[in-house]
């Protein structure tokens, strides 16, 4: 990985620490919790567009069967993985004070966990040992079917009945200028964070089947 | 006055915990690989 790109990265990672922790308003109420949010959604949008990558490499396998498309929908995977676990972390330390306790079952929190345990499952099958082509084929299926939820996870807070759901039901481009600007800074890096992260798991597991003799 | 300070650091926390150890792992693979 190119170490003037991380860098780059760190710099923007640490002024966005810097614009959420000193620039951003207060809001009444939930003071200091509010500001969960500027890490909990903009972490869970680089996450989806991870998963989004896994879909397409999912189908650009299907079509070349060529293993570059697998390690990218690996890496993909691996990384969309620690978001979607950082939102489920994070998401109940901000629950516990607002809402009163940690996991409410609701559809977006639900939604949200099946996405979690379907990667889950897919780590589990990459290291049964099956052999590489393989495992290869049945990972890209899952990648492209596993995206599915997503569209369910975006309409889950309208799709079931409000009287269920816990999270607010506010579009993004309604917020004050004041949240809504440091919130697209937020998402802008942690999306090249995530990009990063992407690009040094696909080193690793190109030197990986480099040892192996795949490549 | 209750601020929640204590919850958004613990998620800060969190976060950059997470991030740090799987940069380290994987660092630490490149290195070795």
């Amino acid at each position: 990985m190119n170490l003037s790109l991380f860098i780059l990265v760190m710099i923007v990672m640490i002024s966005n620490l810097i614009s959420i922790i000193f620039f951003t308003p207060m809001v009444p109420d939930q003071e200091w919790a509010q500001k969960i949010f500027y890490l909990h959604v903009p972490i869970a949008w680089s996450g989806f567009i991870a998963y989004f990558f896994v879909m397409i490499s999912g189908i650009a396998y299907l079509i070349s069967r060529n293993l570059k498309y697998d390690r990218f929908g690996h890496a993909a995977a691996e990384v969309g993985t620690i978001f979607t676990g950082l939102v489920l972390l994070t998401g109940p330390i901000w629950a516990t004070p607002i809402w009163g306790k940690p996991w409410i079952w609701e559809p977006r929190l639900i939604t949200t966990l099946v996405l979690f345990v379907i990667y889950a499952g897919y780590f589990i099958l990459r290291n049964v040992g099956i052999y590489r082509q393989r495992v290869a084929l049945i990972s890209a299926m899952i990648g492209i079917i596993a995206f599915l939820d997503i569209p369910i996870i975006f309409a889950s807070v309208t799709f079931w009945a409000a009287e269920i759901q816990s999270h607010p039901q506010v579009e993004m481009s309604k917020q004050p200028s004041g949240i809504l600007t440091p919130f697209l800074f937020s998402l802008f890096a942690f999306t090249n964070l995530m990009l990063t992260m992407l690009f040094l798991k696909i080193k690793v597991l190109y030197l990986q089947d480099k040892e192996k003799n795949y490549v | 006055m209750y601020n929640y300070l204590e919850y958004f650091l613990a998620a800060l926390l969190t976060v950059l915990l997470v991030l740090l150890v799987w940069f380290l792992i994987n660092i630490n693979k490149i290195k070795k690989l």
